[in-house]
């Protein structure tokens, strides 16, 4: 067993857990995008970074893939992680702005402006729909090409190959196809709608 | 079985050929002992049978005449004629020299089977006595002292020939130096720069050039024409030296190799071809009298000058391969792990991770079937820098015997070098010392008969910087695409092929057999209290000696630009120095008195990175250095994490505003707080130091940002959209020098009256400004 310090809370879990999993048996919510339990860990969308103290030294890491440490110290919601969530959910808005997921998740942590050039993709590369075709689906259909800003998921030669059985699971899961936020019109545009119109109370950990 | 076989068909053969009759048995005698230097007794009894003779009597013919030998013989009958001529010629001298030399008395064979030594009556050359034979070759005006040069010459030919010829003992090796030193020629050569720097200024054809003018003056046996590995003066090639003296030629052509061969033949100069000193405009001769090499510290280059990389005889004659013959045979792996640790040896790609660390962590780590790799990082990536591509060129088997001894240590079994596509002669030279130093038991199964086997795989990047990554290396070793995994599992731990894996630089591995050879005191004695040994830059840019530069840690960067660099040519006053390459950071002026040395450099915002040091002057834009990095890391980032795929694009569409004059300055606080979420949070090293050029530019060059936010003004008259062009009627001749190479016909104006540029048409490449010899062009 391993023992460490999560957000102030003593936590005892087994070898090999990480720190995602640690957190969320406590009921210590971290937001996550790329990952789905079942799915392999794949450590792209950074939204799940949590800031480990080991001595005066800290550190960011993604919760989702860092197994826990003994003696280490974690918090979840430090100025220091807070500041790198917003940003993080603030690029995901620029280029992806027509995720009802992304929208969500900036009115939850409270990103109120998007400061940089707007895009107006449809797809956020979380790897979603390629893991959950090759790994639960045994389909190995779709992937990944190109690299950088180019990067994008297809299927070879743009072709829908044999191996796809149009079983829709990437579709399922994907955190853009869903049906589109409602309160966005141009891209670009900040929904926020949850929280301005809507008055929702707000959430627990916006900050 | 196969060999017998063998033997019986060729009996047959010789047999039919020559036709049965018993005339003919001497004859067919003769042929079996030619193809087999003997006559084995399956071979005599399937004559008898053949020929129909009597097996007594093939005995006895066989027995009779000294041609024939019953008893297998070597490879190589050496024959010493002991004629009337001869003997009176001191014939018994010369046959005792051979017979020490070979260790075998005449009338037998060596252990090895390579040499017979055998006496004969007489050869008939009686004129030229003492003769000696090789293989029906004849040597005549022996004496004993020329009896090692051909003995060498044969056994050198034997080892370049017999590719399962193993060196199966450290003694072995040493046997094996000792003929590669004793046969390599001492006189008077010529050794010219074969690497790629020196190729693309037409080496090889210089090459080719000065062994015809060797010919043509009947000089081919004395004058030695040879290559050797990149001495980073890359800017004066092709460089040649002429040996024993290190005559230095610089810009050497293929119509200079008659003068050249002529003069080293007399035992002269070639005044012209000499590098002229920048300051006091001497005439230098030799290569360390020059400025650019004088106050280097050539730890690891020196020996490129003084190998050819395609010979592993050279290495070997220059004492390679003993540092792993130590590190096998006598020391343990703890032993080797701690001469590293107390070196101070800290990786060279970058990072300066303590090496020791890194192989003790592998070491300790357990690997499901046992299997331990050790990679060699030749992925030279950031764009400016050439040191691991000249080590690995130049010298590729100190690269392999290092990989050795940090396998040795760290118990790995298996390695690869992966290096860049773009780098196709260190793909040649690095492939080529494998299967060499393979053939010849040095590496792979049983080492030296040590009983440690360790082998060596090259493996080809397909060009993507970010294969310089440890995780995306692995990956792309792997067959897959070169993208980086987390490291929370340390790859010492869990790597290629979910193996406990050890990657170090090539620089680093470089670096190991020094090491070991010269322990770790000496070693330590170089460099500062963190930091030690040398270190490679390639010093490249505004600056008036380029080339690759070895110095001691601790050096300043003031040292290294001026002294060793001759400063910023045209007199133009210096600016910034890079280091680092695009992880790295900019260094102004005021700072140039930081040593290299891994913490001070990082200190100042930059790293030591891999060795880039690429200078600016005035004529560099701040904002544009800033932006070229990104865009370079822009096309290199793999895409796979958000802060470094989207992070890095809108920090580029931030700067493209600034360097039109489109910036805000709530938009440059943007770009730092932008930049410091990008590396915080990235998944890899390329994202996490991406932010490093423009933090650095933003830390020191503010005043820049500002002017082009708030001025509209690029003071280094780089970002287009900020400069305009203008002929000053006053100062303008009208030479129309400018209007003839204004790409776009945007300049017009008569002959010997002021020129006009056509705002409209112009394109700003700046063409005007460059040639104009009035100062007319004014850029604004």
């Amino acid at each position: 067993m391993v023992e460490l310090v999560i957000d102030g809370q003593k936590v005892r879990v087994e070898e090999g857990t990480t720190l995602l999993e640690a957190a969320r048996d406590y009921g210590i919510d971290i937001p996550t995008l790329c990952h789905v339990d079942g799915l392999s860990e794949y450590s792209a969308c950074r939204l799940c970074v949590v800031e480990i103290f080991r001595g005066d030294r800290s550190r960011l890491a993604a919760s989702c893939s860092f197994p826990v440490q003994d003696g280490i110290e974690v918090r979840t919601n430090s100025e220091r992680v807070k500041r790198a969530r917003k940003m993080i959910i603030e690029l995901m808005l620029a280029s992806t702005p027509n995720s009802r997921t992304v929208q969500c998740l900036a009115s939850e942590y409270g990103v109120t402006e998007i400061r940089f050039k707007g895009e107006d993709r449809r797809c956020l590369l979380c790897g979603l729909c390629v893991r959950v075709c090759e790994e639960q689906m045994s389909g190995g259909a779709i992937g990944f090409a190109r690299r950088g800003i180019d990067r994008e998921v297809t299927m070879p030669f743009h072709k829908t190959p044999e191996a796809c059985r149009e079983c829709g699971a990437c579709m399922y899961i994907c955190p853009v196809c869903e049906l589109p936020c409602t309160g966005v019109l141009e891209p670009g545009e900040l929904c926020n709608r949850c929280v301005d119109e809507l008055r929702l109370e707000a959430f627990p950990s916006r900050g | 079985m196969a060999k017998a076989e063998g033997l019986m068909e060729f009996i047959s053969e010789t047999v039919e050929e020559n036709g049965a009759e018993r005339s003919r048995l001497t004859a067919v005698l003769h042929e079996v002992q030619k193809r087999y230097n003997y006559l084995p007794e399956q071979a005599l009894r399937r004559v008898a049978e053949l020929m129909d003779i009597p097996l007594i009597d093939v005995y006895g013919v066989a027995t009779f005449f000294t041609s024939f030998s019953l008893e297998p013989k070597g490879v190589h009958i050496v024959t010493v004629c002991m004629g009337t001529a001869c003997h009176v010629r001191n014939s018994e001298g010369l046959l005792t020299e051979i017979s020490r030399y070979l260790g075998i008395k005449a009338g037998e064979t060596t252990a090895d089977m390579l040499f017979t030594l055998e006496t004969v009556n007489c050869v008939g050359a009686c004129a030229m006595g003492p003769v000696m034979v090789v293989d029906g070759k004849y040597h005549g005006g022996m004496n004993a002292s020329m009896v090692a040069k051909v003995m060498q010459k044969y056994e050198r030919a034997e080892a370049e020939k017999r590719t399962d010829w193993k060196l199966t003992s450290p003694a072995a090796l040493d046997d094996y130096r000792k003929m590669v030193v004793s046969a390599r020629p001492t006189s008077t050569g010529i050794f010219l720069c074969s690497g790629t720097g020196c190729c693309a200024t037409g080496s090889d054809d210089l090459y080719e050039a000065l062994v015809g003018s060797a010919r043509r003056a009947g000089l081919d046996g004395e004058l030695t024409i040879g290559r050797t590995g990149c001495r980073g003066f890359c800017e004066r090639g092709p460089i040649l030296t002429v040996k024993p003296d290190n005559t230095f030629y610089q810009k050497v052509s293929a119509e200079d190799a008659d003068e050249v061969v002529r003069a080293t033949a007399a035992g002269e100069i070639v005044d012209r071809l000499l590098y002229v000193d920048q300051v006091t405009g001497e005439r230098l001769t030799r290569q360390e009298e020059i400025p650019f090499y004088a106050k280097q510290n050539r730890l690891l280059l020196g020996a490129n000058e003084e190998l050819d990389p395609a010979d592993m005889e050279c290495y070997i004659a220059a004492g390679g391969y003993s540092a792993m013959t130590k590190a096998l045979f006598e020391m343990e792996p703890e032993d080797i792990i701690s001469e590293v640790e107390k070196a101070g040896l800290r990786g060279r790609g970058g990072g300066g991770f303590p090496t020791a660390r890194k192989w003790i962590e592998c070491r300790r780590a357990n690997s499901p079937d046992g299997v331990k790799y050790v990679l060699c990082n030749a992925d030279e990536g950031d764009p400016g820098a050439f040191m691991d591509r000249s080590l690995l060129e130049g010298n590729p088997h100190c690269v392999l015997e290092g990989m050795i001894i940090g396998a040795k240590a760290i118990g790995a079994s298996n390695g690869y070098v992966y290096v860049r596509n773009e780098y196709p002669l260190a793909v040649a030279n690095v492939t080529k010392a494998i299967e060499k130093a393979r053939s010849m038991g040095l590496l792979g199964e049983d080492i030296l008969g040590s009983g440690f086997s360790f082998d060596v795989g090259v493996s080809r990047g397909g060009g993507a910087f970010v294969c310089g990554e440890s995780t995306a290396l692995m990956a792309s070793i792997e067959g897959r695409v070169g993208e980086p995994r987390e490291k929370y599992i340390h790859t010492a731990i869990k790597g290629l092929n979910v193996r406990p894996t050890n990657l170090n630089n090539v620089e680093t591995w470089a670096n190991v057999p020094i090491v070991i050879n010269g322990g770790s005191e000496k070693y330590a004695s170089i460099g500062t209290e963190n930091s030690k040994g040398t270190k490679i830059f390639s010093l490249v840019g505004k600056i008036s000696n380029t080339g690759l530069v070895e110095v001691p840690m601790g050096m300043t960067l003031r040292e290294i630009i001026f002294d060793i660099g001759g400063g910023v040519p045209n007199g133009k006053a210096f600016k910034a120095v890079q280091t680092g390459g695009p992880s790295g950071g900019c260094i102004p002026e005021d700072l140039l008195d930081t040593p290299v040395d891994f913490d001070r450099l990082t200190d100042v915002g930059s790293m030591m990175g891999s060795g880039g040091m690429i200078v600016m002057d005035e004529d560099t834009c701040m904002v544009d250095v800033a932006r070229y990095f990104l865009e370079f890391l822009c096309d290199e980032s793999c895409g796979k994490c958000t802060p470094c795929r989207e992070g890095l694009k809108h920090m580029m569409l931030i700067l493209d505003d600034i360097s039109k004059g489109e910036g805000s300055l709530k938009q440059l606080e943007l770009l730092e707080e932008l930049a410091e979420v990008v590396s915080d949070t990235s998944l890899c090293g390329l994202g996490q130091t991406a932010p490093n050029p423009v933090l650095s530019t933003i830390r020191y060059f503010n005043d820049e940002y500002r002017e082009h936010i708030e001025q509209g003004k690029c003071r280094a008259g780089v970002c287009k959209s900020l400069v305009t062009y203008a002929i000053d009627e006053a100062t303008c001749n009208g030479c129309t020098l400018c209007a003839r190479r204004c790409p776009t016909s945007a300049i017009t104006g008569e002959k010997k009256e002021p020129h006009k540029i056509d705002i409209s048409l112009c394109e700003k490449c700046g063409i005007c400004y460059e040639v104009c010899e009035s100062d007319a062009v004014r850029r604004v």
